[in-house]
């Protein structure tokens, strides 16, 4: 009893604790609070999908009280203009087939978060388990995932990017939310050969330790000395792997969208950006510019800034190796 | 370890490396459940999302098609077939469109294109981030460092297409609002060209018909890409720089009484060389994955857009060459480094 109370407290405390410090930070301050914002406006986007999922040609009032409009009967909105200037109905203006470019947006918010956040989770799984399997058992099987890791390291990001486009494009016009799963699929394949390398390497590193060898001559069981001495090593790095590669998915599907080959309900800030910088008389129509780019900019700052933040206050609690690994190994995203 | 001995283990990774990726990418090919010839019998898939069977061909002409392609062929043959080509002749094999020109030409003269456009910002970000990274180094969290960190982190936020769609629709609105109508018919008496029609094409219309000797032109990619990539460098070079300016040596150097210039240039920069051509051979693959998609940008003809044009109209030889040359110069270039730091740092030969 005693000793459940302790751990707890002391997980509570470190979580806590790093938090605080990431908020001391100006730059953490700034980057946490936009993360806040768009899990925000990606909720809103996801209830204003449960009353109009088409739901863009409408002001831009409707979804901001879209809660609101889950309980009572949503009015009848006059139709709008195409093209139409920011001005009070319309925050953001209207696009070239007059729909809301806010209330777009929140939409893409939603999906992107969204999207972005499953395979990040994926990606820590696959990370994880190949990782620390590697690491553990070692033999053919370790050298089978160096190996590929090798190869799958070996392609530069944005061929990885097209390949992946490419080879969704059956699923996305074939089957109904075939282009997610295959999305799902590539991404998650791109990202996981640099964690789990880094975290075999730690893993590798913490098993070779004195205390480790130690607690073996004692007579602590393999299991135990994994689960108590060196997986609590690799947690800070988990952490800060989820955030850098939480912002290299967001660009990473945004650019999907971009190049043309997510449709226009799925990846809607790149292919909302793509299809306004084709526009005839662009230098008028500036709001369908710069608006996408702003809501890419944000997202991707935020991210950025936390997990340096994150990082910072890591590499200040395990004086050592820490900063300047973590710092090679995800300043890179090739 | 021997150099030689290393070298020879390197180079036989790096051919492992290449073929493990030819075999993820034909693979994919294959497996993948779509016709590959839909761009010749239906055209182009990448707006619509309709269905794929409105064929605009005969049947004859399909089968023609495929034979003439070697779809008919079986997955090993294909296979061994472009691995004995690669390494006996150098040869890609054929582009399915653009009059079957060999891929190697298609992308020599891409990659020409590419480097005439973004050569000199690869170059000027990669000098300029060393130079600021070992300055901020010398005192971290000094002003110059604080200053530096804040406004690269900035822009290393933007991905390169939001900067280069935002900076370019900049530069027009400017161009043509202030000294638009000069430069324009300045422009438009040199060249048969109409820009006043579509303005905002001048950028592309300029590059492809060869107006790129007009700076103006030539500037804006050269500014991206040292605006993204210089803080995607700095930030390597100021902490392999910094752990280095931390040992103890330089500290006893500092004792000595030896002068700040011999302290950085003799012992930290000379301790710090293999870190910083390992930031130099990290940064570039990624930067040429920001030129890859710049080019899609700007309707560079380069080799980036012959790749993304080849993926979305299916045409697996130049995609499947693309790749692979993509994947073989990042290869190659690792492989180059790791030999350069063993030949640079003794340490690592007696490990």
């Amino acid at each position: 009893m005693d000793n459940i109370y302790v751990k707890n407290a002391f997980y509570k405390n470190s979580i806590a604790n790093s938090l605080r410090t990431i908020l001391s930070s100006t730059q953490g301050k700034i980057g946490f609070s936009l993360i806040l914002i768009y899990l925000v406006m990606a909720l809103i986007g996801g209830l204003a999908y449960l009353i109009d999922p088409p739901g863009y040609q409408k002001p831009t009032s409707w979804i901001l009280w879209s809660p609101y409009y889950l309980v009572f009967v949503l009015p009848d909105y006059p139709d709008v203009g195409i093209l139409d200037p920011p001005n009070a109905d319309f925050w953001f203006g209207t696009d070239y087939s007059g729909r809301d470019i806010f209330s777009r947006m929140i939409f893409g918010t939603t999906i992107t978060m969204g999207i972005a956040i499953v395979i990040a989770f994926i990606v820590t799984l696959l990370i994880l388990s190949l990782g620390l399997s590697s690491a553990i058992y070692g033999g053919a099987w370790d050298s089978f995932i160096t190996r590929l890791s090798d190869v799958l390291l070996t392609f530069p990001t944005v061929v990885w990017i097209i390949l992946i486009s490419v080879f969704s494009t059956p699923f996305r016009i074939g089957i109904p939310g075939g282009f997610y799963l295959a999305v799902y699929l590539g991404m998650s394949l791109v990202m996981w050969p640099l964690g789990a390398r880094l975290v075999r390497s730690e893993v590798l590193e913490g098993l070779d330790a004195e205390y480790v060898q130690a607690i073996d001559l004692a007579g602590g069981s393999r299991y135990w000395i994994i689960r108590k001495h060196v997986f609590p090593k690799v947690i800070p790095t988990i952490f800060l792997l989820f955030f850098y590669q939480l912002s290299d998915i967001v660009i990473g599907i945004s650019l999907l969208g971009y190049l043309g080959f997510g449709s226009e309900s799925t990846l809607v800030w790149g292919s909302d950006l793509a299809k306004s910088f084709l526009s005839e008389n662009i230098q008028d129509e500036w709001w369908t510019v710069v608006f996408p780019s702003l809501f890419i900019f944000g997202i991707v700052l935020g991210l950025t800034l936390f997990s340096d933040a994150l990082r910072d206050s890591y590499a200040s609690k395990y004086r050592g190796g820490i900063q300047s690994t973590l710092h090679s190994s995800l300043g890179g995203d090739s | 370890m021997n150099i030689v001995k290393y070298a020879i283990l390197r180079i036989v990774a790096l051919l492992m490396q290449i073929i493990g990726a030819i075999t993820v990418i034909i693979v994919a090919t294959t497996i993948i459940p779509l016709d590959p010839t839909v761009y010749f019998t239906v055209g182009d898939v990448s707006e619509q999302n309709g269905d794929l069977n409105q064929s605009t061909r005969s049947p004859e002409e399909i089968a023609q098609f495929r034979r003439e392609i070697g779809l008919d062929k079986t997955f090993f043959q294909r296979y061994f077939d472009f691995l004995r080509d690669l390494f006996t002749r150098g040869d890609l094999g054929h582009s399915w469109y653009d009059n079957r020109k060999p891929v190697t030409e298609l992308y020599f003269n891409a990659f020409k294109t590419t480097l005439n456009v973004f050569g000199l910002g690869i170059l000027i970000f990669t000098i300029l981030a060393i130079i600021l990274g070992i300055l901020s180094a010398r005192r971290l969290d000094g002003t110059l460092d604080r200053n530096v960190r804040l406004s690269t982190s900035l822009f290393y936020s933007f991905p390169p297409y939001v900067l280069g769609t935002l900076l370019i629709f900049a530069l027009n609105n400017y161009f043509l609002t202030n000294l638009g109508s000069s430069l324009q018919e300045n422009l438009e008496s040199k060249f048969p060209i109409n820009l006043s029609s579509r303005p905002y094409e001048t950028y592309f219309t300029a590059f492809n018909d060869g107006l790129s000797h007009a700076a103006v032109y030539q500037l804006l990619p050269i500014i991206i890409v040292v605006l993204i990539y210089t803080g995607f460098q700095f930030r390597l070079v100021r902490i392999y720089m910094a752990n280095v300016l931390n040992q103890n040596y330089i500290r006893t150097a500092h004792a000595k009484g030896l002068s700040e210039r011999t302290i950085l240039i003799k012992h930290g920069l000379r301790n710090a060389l293999p870190e910083l051509i390992t930031s130099v051979a990290t940064t570039f693959p990624v930067a040429f994955s920001g030129v890859v998609v710049l080019e899609k940008v700007f309707e560079i003809n380069g080799s980036g857009l012959l790749l993304i044009d080849a993926g979305l109209h299916f045409n697996w030889p130049v995609l499947i060459g693309g790749a692979v040359i993509f994947t073989a110069l990042n290869a190659v270039i690792l492989a180059v480094t790791d030999l350069i730091i063993n030949y640079v740092d003794p340490k690592l030969r007696l490990s």
